[in-house]
């Protein structure tokens, strides 16, 4: 296993299955090795801690990882995140890869910040695009800012890792056949004491998933009470589809923030997304601007949201959405 | 509601961040520059509610809570706020060598603070602050000191003379978790918010102030402080742009209706 300029992808699971943003992170880590100074190459390398199948090899390998780095501990388990990082610090002091990527999920959150203090590395969150650029080779991670009404690009041009967190559902993911890739496993001593303890487990119902739904009608501000929810609930039934919100409307405790779309809530790309009294920040764009058709009702013309949308409805969404469920019949 | 066992008290110590207002930041729509003039400054979210778990802890077993932020001089006022509410301590780490600094270098920089402080069972951070929403300060503090961290931590069920037994909710789970002092926490926003200060409280805090520190009180070295400790740089910074042009739907709100479910019609969304 040579290359320090290799780029590294981390294998998380959930219920023992690897989690989507797995596949799509390789995805875009095959485009960034692509765009890499070809004398400098590096592989695109999916790093496990479980005992990854033949099966998830090729799957791993069909969405662009050229190699299965497997870690473990000597004489036993990882129980927790934090032996993880541990693990993940002494396997990155070994090879020296040139990027590091997880998913922007709890748990990718909770290892990575502990993976880069101890490389003494910088670590930019929740990043909704990544690029080389062209010159430096460096990795350019673009995020929202400053209340999200801009995007940053930041840069860590000193320091390896380059270390980054996507969310979920940001890049899309795309296999080419199916093909085993390299495996390789690497044990290394950690200290025996367990740092924390999990007692006890229990996974969540999630009845509710936002995330698969073919249309979506979302609801902000712009409702002005917790009762508008009904109005849009009524739409969207008639349409097949969920309602969505905005932190705007989550913040004030209108819906639950199972339904919130954007850069801290969910990231959703619907065939339909009815955006209704939602002034379209970014970090609600974050969230939708990959649906298919995208409708925006708003009082205000000047609203961002008009900027997303194909379609835009100018108006008071109490007076337009009971007319539409009406000529629907 | 918490168990907590009989014991000595806890020492608590709630770091905190000082942030704008975030619903609040506009855009100036003719230069695309941000207005953070006129933007008020609130404690973090988060922040509160690691505060309120750490009063409650005091209520409950005895000990102190002493509040930290690393901010420039006006972020005293969320230290006065908390100290009106009860919190025994409060010190602001402040100065220029500070400005600038990721979450490696606020790391650091808080890491030393605490260590310099010395002695806590445990520490509490708010999970993100919704300024920058990067999650990271808690946990890297932890690598820092060396000391587990629990992250988004939603209760706190039992404390005994060596631990603590908190529940967590992360990526569809709920897990209970025991954790030995001292620990760092990231606290998610709780359902209890934090309490109002009472007219007795506000009086008594006059006879405690926030005190200050710099670099060489808390014994950090200058060169992994602010902008010089921190590996990560902005490269630049841009409006987000999404070039589409927008069919607005003409005519009167029935009109606008009638087209509105045309579309639906000939897009498949209806039959
Ligand atoms: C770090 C960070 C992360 C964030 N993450 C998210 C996130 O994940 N998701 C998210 O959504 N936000 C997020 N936000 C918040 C975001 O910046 C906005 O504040 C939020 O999206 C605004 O919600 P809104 O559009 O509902 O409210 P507003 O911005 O107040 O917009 C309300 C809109 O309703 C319109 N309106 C009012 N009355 C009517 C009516 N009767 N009919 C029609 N239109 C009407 C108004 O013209 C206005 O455009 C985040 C912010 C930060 C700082």
């Amino acid at each position: 296993m040579s290359g320090k300029n290799d780029l590294w992808v981390l294998v998380e699971r959930f219920e023992r299955t690897i989690r989507p943003v797995v596949f799509e992170l390789l995805t875009k880590g095959k485009e960034l090795c692509s765009k890499r100074d070809s004398k400098k190459p590096g592989d695109l390398v999916a790093v496990a801690f479980e005992g990854v199948t033949a099966e998830e090899n090729a799957r791993l390998g069909s969405y662009g990882a050229r190699r299965v780095l497997q870690i473990g501990r000597e004489g036993g388990n990882a129980a927790t995140y934090m032996e993880e990082a541990r693990l993940l610090v002494s396997a990155a002091r070994e090879y020296h890869p040139a990027i590091l990527l997880a998913g922007a999920t709890a748990y990718g959150r909770s290892v990575m910040p502990l993976v880069a203090v101890e490389l003494r590395t910088g670590l930019t969150a929740d990043c909704t695009g990544l690029d080389i650029d062209p010159e430096s080779g460096v990795l350019l991670q673009t995020r929202p800012a400053f209340g999200g009404n801009v995007l940053a690009t930041i840069e860590c041009a000193g320091k390896r890792p380059q270390m980054a967190t996507v969310r979920p559902g940001v890049f899309k993911k795309r296999a080419e056949g199916k093909h085993a890739v390299e495996a390789r496993e690497r044990c290394y001593r950690i200290p025996s004491q367990p740092l924390f303890r999990v007692l006890e487990r229990t996974v969540e119902d999630r009845g509710f998933d936002i995330t698969g739904a073919r249309v979506i009608v979302a609801g902000g501000r712009g409702l002005a009470r917790s009762e508008g929810f009904s109005l849009l609930e009524k739409l969207a039934k008639k349409l097949g589809g969920v309602v969505g919100a905005s932190r705007g409307a989550v913040d004030l405790g209108w819906i639950d923030a199972a339904h919130q779309v954007g850069q801290t809530g969910h990231t959703v790309t619907p065939a339909l997304y009815v955006a209704c009294g939602i002034s379209g920040a970014v970090q609600h764009l974050a969230g939708m601007k990959d649906s298919d058709t995208i409708v925006a009702i708003n009082e205000d013309p000047q609203a961002p949201i008009f900027e997303a949308a194909e379609y835009g409805i100018v108006g008071d969404l109490y007076e337009v959405i009971p007319r539409i469920i009406e000529r629907m019949g | 509601m918490p168990i907590l066992e009989g014991g000595v008290g806890i020492d608590v110590l709630v770091c905190m961040k000082q942030v704008p207002d975030t619903q609040k930041v506009r855009i100036d729509p003719e230069r695309g520059t941000l207005i953070r003039k006129g933007v008020p400054s609130i404690t973090n979210p988060f922040c509160e509610s690691a505060l309120e778990l750490a009063l409650g802890i005091r209520e409950k077993r005895g000990g102190t809570v002493t509040v930290l932020t690393m901010g420039i001089p006006d972020a005293a006022c969320i230290l006065k706020d908390a100290l009106s509410l009860g919190a025994d301590r409060a010190i602001l780490v402040t100065g220029r060598d500070f400005a600038g600094a990721d979450t490696l270098a606020t790391s650091y920089a808080l890491s030393r603070a605490v260590s310099s402080l010395g002695g806590f069972d445990l520490l509490l951070f708010g999970k993100q602050a919704i300024d920058g929403d990067t999650a990271q300060v808690g946990p890297e503090v932890a690598g820092m000191l060396g000391i587990p961290v629990v992250t988004f931590v939603t209760d706190i069920r039992k404390i005994t003379p060596g631990g603590i037994v908190v529940e967590r909710a992360a990526d569809g789970c709920r897990e209970l978790v025991r954790t030995r002092f001292p620990s760092l926490l990231t606290v998610v926003r709780a359902e209890k918010r934090l309490r109002m200060p009472t007219m007795e409280g506000i009086l008594s805090s006059f006879s405690r102030e926030v005190e200050t520190a710099g670099l060489g009180d808390i014994g950090a070295e200058s060169d992994r402080c602010g902008l010089k400790g921190s590996p990560t740089r902005v490269k630049k910074i841009f409006s987000p742009s999404n070039g589409g042009l927008v069919n607005f739907l003409e005519g009167s709100v029935e009109e606008k209706a009638i087209r509105f479910v045309e579309l639906l019609k000939e897009k498949g969304f209806v039959r």
